[in-house]
């Protein structure tokens, strides 16, 4: 009889707690999490396809925004991806590298060096740690990166491991903004592609600072260096010593994209000069296109600021980046199932939607009213993207507001 | 480790696996005891010192007048038949100085400590300020002092014990080791219940095997404790916290409405705190005395006193209030006014009568207040409190008379809920003076909620308070469900809402506990995302 007691009693704590632990693991996986641009984005880059990519590239902000993996197909059949986050962290570097050789094997690599450049400690900013390995996947390379001393010490490690203690207050945020990512999350999972293959940009023509002129046109002789913090520079060799051990090294190609250099980031430019001495040294290949003549033609025109490319940009450096790629290290399309084509077709069509919205948006509405719209994966903005493609019209309110919905990027 | 950590719960549970496990049953404490020892030392090692004189120096002065208690008995019963009623009634004295000296030193030495670092800083700079008033340059010294965690809470446990030991109530307790877990029992460390040694020491001794109803009990009770804590109180207390950092920037509407939310959070975080630790004790199959008894549901203010922070209520009725009241110098001055020609009037005779508890109501309200902080606004808060109690009890058959002039029937529901409302209203402006920075302002407080209501003003300004609106139906959800709670209770005072449950289908309790822990896990303030703020009775 007792034992009977006993063997309900189990059953009946087992259930409770499981139904809890269910419940939990539901809620922080779907519902409590920091949604933005930088999970859809990294989410996005998990279902793709393993093995389907020609070419990643891993970093921060520049990535996506410079860019544009759509038009990368259409016009040179390459199959593309940002696997990058905002501010992102040189420790997140080698986790990056880990995990896109875990489900990709592209030919090319590129890693942008931005985050081994910052004249500032950034490995300890919690937004600009937490924007990438919160939304990378359970496994042995999350938790090594979790367990190398990269948490910021003012946080607590279980809340790495556990998201929902620290994200549990984003009930807080629906339906807006978190709304707008959960229903577009759902949507690119049950399709099993993404639209925009992560590009983000922003309806926005960089003006002119009176105080700060752009010297672009004085650096493509520029060798200047300065050299990086101890902590970045540790890393970079660390980072290249990984690849070189790893046997990546041709896989590879470390770049730096193009910028609106002025007197405010001229130290920074500097230190571009001396992480691109340390990558030539160890042997490794380095563009660095802030020296670039064709890339340092650039109008502010061409960028949203002066350290991201437009719409208008991010189409030409594409297309330059990409011959580059195909001319120089022999990136070659690759033969496609029908569901991969399919997905880069809708893709490549999806940039045409999208670059036609932006145009019509930057000269209708920024360019008269400094009304400014950021251009991600959310189901707002696939919405006016897509009604624009169907009646040619805008969207009357303005809903979507330029507030940036994550950590502004440095 | 606060009691809402992870740390605490795994703490807690790693504490049961041990206690229970321990074959040696007479033993048992001995695991509470290293537990409490533990959890004291990780609180802040600094602090043990202090906690550590109180048990030593408590445990020899009531093992001293235990000592003298029992000699003196001893005499008596060997001079028994030669020593004539004087000679006995003059040793008996002789020994109830002696005793009342003995345990005079454990009070001066403990309340001396907690009033040394609580208070000094306050009379030095009140010294100060009086001084400077009458253009004295004298500047007395203000230190650097820091509270030890549960100071206030063991003093008076450990006081309360050398009472009773002096008043024969208790034998003393002959193991050091117990009386010292007696001092540190860890549920209770941090924010009481202030137990009586009878009631608890016990408890704590005698050894407890696992009973699963009790575990399931306590489990429940420490749910209802993180509820009441981390979905309300450190929820308003964001609000709370953002208008007592700029006190002077708000209005009178807003100073309102943070009152009201005060009472709410100061009610959610205390009495859930104490849930935690009623309901960690009941795990190990201790029972705690009950701290609160739905408190706003009170319908005069001594009431609300019997209902709020009881253990302290009990402490000071006990210890404080009915030796006042019934010294000879209160006797003798009611006897006096009795005798007076104002004596012989109807209100005299009554004011003479009750005049030693009122008065002594005073005095113990004044206590409270000074218990409750070093400042001058919690002498307005004891004052004002005693006062009313003061008045009530004075003016009690004027009340009567007026009620009766009136035909009002004082049972019926309408002016139930009256007094309910007025008893909720005067405890109101007792927490104004909580919530003020300072007396000064608490005064300034009560004009701008009287001449400075504005709501077009207040919702500019409560929508800058970090409370959103999810947030405040979140609050408002919380309270509705408390209430819910508190009425069932009070409705059914003989037994708990949990055996209430008990009895009810195991879904609908699945349903209950379950819903209970996806609340606290969703809208639940914790997390390094949050500040959370510590129990505000934690340093006290």
């Amino acid at each position: 009889m007792k034992k009977k007691l006993y063997i309900t009693r189990a059953i009946k704590i087992f259930a409770l707690i499981m139904a809890v632990l269910v419940c939990s693991m539901m809620l922080q996986h779907y519902f409590l999490l920091h949604y933005d641009a930088n999970k859809m984005r990294l989410d996005g880059f998990y279902i793709e396809e393993k093995d389907s990519l020609d070419v990643v590239l891993v970093g921060a902000s520049d990535c996506y925004a410079d860019f544009i993996p759509g038009l990368a197909y259409e016009k040179y059949g390459i199959t593309s991806y940002s696997y990058a986050t905002a501010s992102c962290t040189a420790g997140a570097a080698k986790t990056m590298i880990k995990e896109v050789m875990r489900t990709q094997n592209p030919q090319k690599i590129l890693i942008e060096i931005n985050s081994f450049l910052y004249g500032f400690d950034n490995e300890s900013r919690t937004s600009s740690v937490r924007s990438y390995i919160d939304n990378v996947p359970y496994n042995q390379n999350k938790i090594e990166y979790l367990g190398s001393g990269a948490i910021p010490a003012t946080e607590d490690e279980i809340e790495y491991y556990i998201p929902l203690i620290k994200y549990h207050g984003t009930w807080n945020d629906y339906p807006e903004p978190s709304g707008k990512y959960i229903t577009q999350i759902f949507r690119q999972h049950t399709d099993g592609t993404t639209k925009l293959k992560g590009y983000r940009t922003s309806t926005s023509i960089c003006v002119p600072d009176p105080q700060y002129p752009c010297i672009n046109d004085t650096l493509a002789q520029n060798g200047k260096t300065l050299a990086l913090m101890p902590d970045y520079e540790e890393k970079l060799r660390d980072l290249i010593g990984f690849i070189k051990d790893e046997g990546y090294a041709d896989k590879v190609l470390f770049v730096r994209m193009p910028h609106l250099v002025n007197a405010s980031f001229y130290a920074r430019f500097k230190r571009g000069n001396a992480a691109g001495e340390i990558i030539k040294s160890s042997g490794m290949e380095f563009i660095n296109f802030e020296r670039d003549p064709e890339t340092l033609a650039y109008s502010y025109g061409d960028y949203y600021n002066v350290d991201h490319l437009n719409v208008y940009g991010a189409a030409k450096f594409t297309d330059y980046l990409c011959g580059i790629l195909t001319q120089k290290y022999g990136v070659t399309s690759r033969d496609l199932t029908q569901k991969q084509k399919q997905s880069w077709d809708t893709a490549a069509e999806y940039y045409h939607k999208l670059h036609d919205y932006c145009d019509s948006f930057i000269k209708n509405e920024t360019a008269k009213t400094g009304y400014v719209q950021t251009i991600e994966e959310n189901s707002n903005v696939m919405k006016y993207i897509d009604d624009y493609a169907e009646t040619g019209k805008l969207p009357e309110n303005k809903p979507d507001p330029s507030a940036p919905t994550e950590e502004p990027e440095i | 480790m606060t009691y809402t950590s992870v740390n605490f719960i795994f703490f807690v549970l790693v504490t049961a696996l041990l206690y229970f496990a321990l074959p040696l049953k007479k033993h048992k404490w001995t695991v509470l005891l290293a537990a409490s020892v533990f959890f004291y030392l990780v609180a802040g090692y600094r602090y043990a010192v202090f906690i550590l004189f109180t048990a030593v120096s408590t445990y020899l002065i009531g093992l001293w007048v235990d000592k003298i208690s029992k000699s003196s008995k001893a005499v008596l019963k060997k001079n028994k038949s030669e020593w004539g009623r004087e000679e006995k009634k003059k040793y008996k004295n002789s020994i109830k100085v002696k005793k009342r000296l003995v345990m005079s030193l454990a009070l001066v030495l403990n309340f001396g400590i907690l009033a040394f670092l609580k208070y000094f800083n306050f009379f030095s700079g009140s010294l100060n300020d009086i001084l400077g008033n009458f253009g004295i340059d004298f500047s007395a010294p203000t230190l650097a002092l820091f509270l030890p965690l549960g100071i206030s809470f063991y003093t008076f446990q450990s006081m309360g014990y050398i009472v009773d030991v002096y008043r024969e109530k208790t034998p003393a307790e002959k193991n050091p080791l117990k009386f010292m877990l007696f001092v540190s029992f860890f549920p209770q460390i941090v924010q009481g219940p202030i137990s009586i040694y009878d009631q608890l020491a016990h408890q704590l001794y005698e050894p407890h095997s696992f009973d699963f109803t009790r575990f399931k009990h306590g489990m429940m009770l420490i749910l209802w404790g993180f509820f009441k804590k981390l979905i309300i109180a450190d929820r308003a207390v964001t609000a709370i916290t953002a208008v007592t950092d700029d006190y002077n920037a708000y209005g009178g509407s807003t100073l309102l409405f943070t009152i009201l939310l005060y009472s709410v959070q100061l009610y959610a975080d205390f009495s859930g705190g104490i849930d935690i630790s009623r309901g960690v004790a009941q795990i190990f199959g201790i029972d705690m005395i009950e701290n609160f008894r739905r408190p706003y549901f009170s319908r005069s203010i001594s009431e609300y006193w019997r209902r709020w922070h009881i253990s302290l209520g009990a402490w000071l009725k006990n210890y404080l209030f009915y030796p006042v009241a019934m010294s000879n110098l209160f006797i003798n001055a009611g006897k006096k006014m009795k005798a007076s020609r104002f004596g012989k009037t109807a209100a005299g005779a009554h004011v003479s009568k009750v005049l030693p508890t009122s008065v002594a109501s005073l005095i113990v309200f004044l206590v409270v207040g000074i218990w409750h902080g070093a400042d001058w606004k919690y002498v307005g808060f004891g004052v004002w409190n005693g006062a009313i109690i003061m008045v009530s009890i004075l003016l009690q058959p004027l009340f009567d008379s007026i009620l009766k002039k009136l035909h009002i029937n004082p049972n019926a529901v309408w002016y139930s809920v009256f007094q309910m409302l007025r008893t909720f209203i005067i405890v109101l402006v007792g927490y104004v003076f909580d919530v003020a920075p300072g007396f000064s302002q608490a005064m300034r407080t009560f004009r701008l909620i009287l001449t400075n209501q504005s709501l077009t003003a207040a919702r500019a300004e409560i929508s800058e308070l970090g409370l959103g609106k999810k947030d405040m139906l979140v609050i408002l959800a919380g309270i509705a469900v408390i209430f819910i709670v508190s009425v069932i209770q009070e409705r059914h005072p003989s037994t708990t809402i949990r055996e209430m449950l008990d009895r009810k289908p195991f879904l609908l309790r699945f349903a209950v506990i379950f819903i209970g822990i996806m609340a606290v896990i969703v809208y639940g303030v914790y997390g390094s995302g949050y500040n959370p703020a510590d129990f505000v009775y934690m340093q006290f």
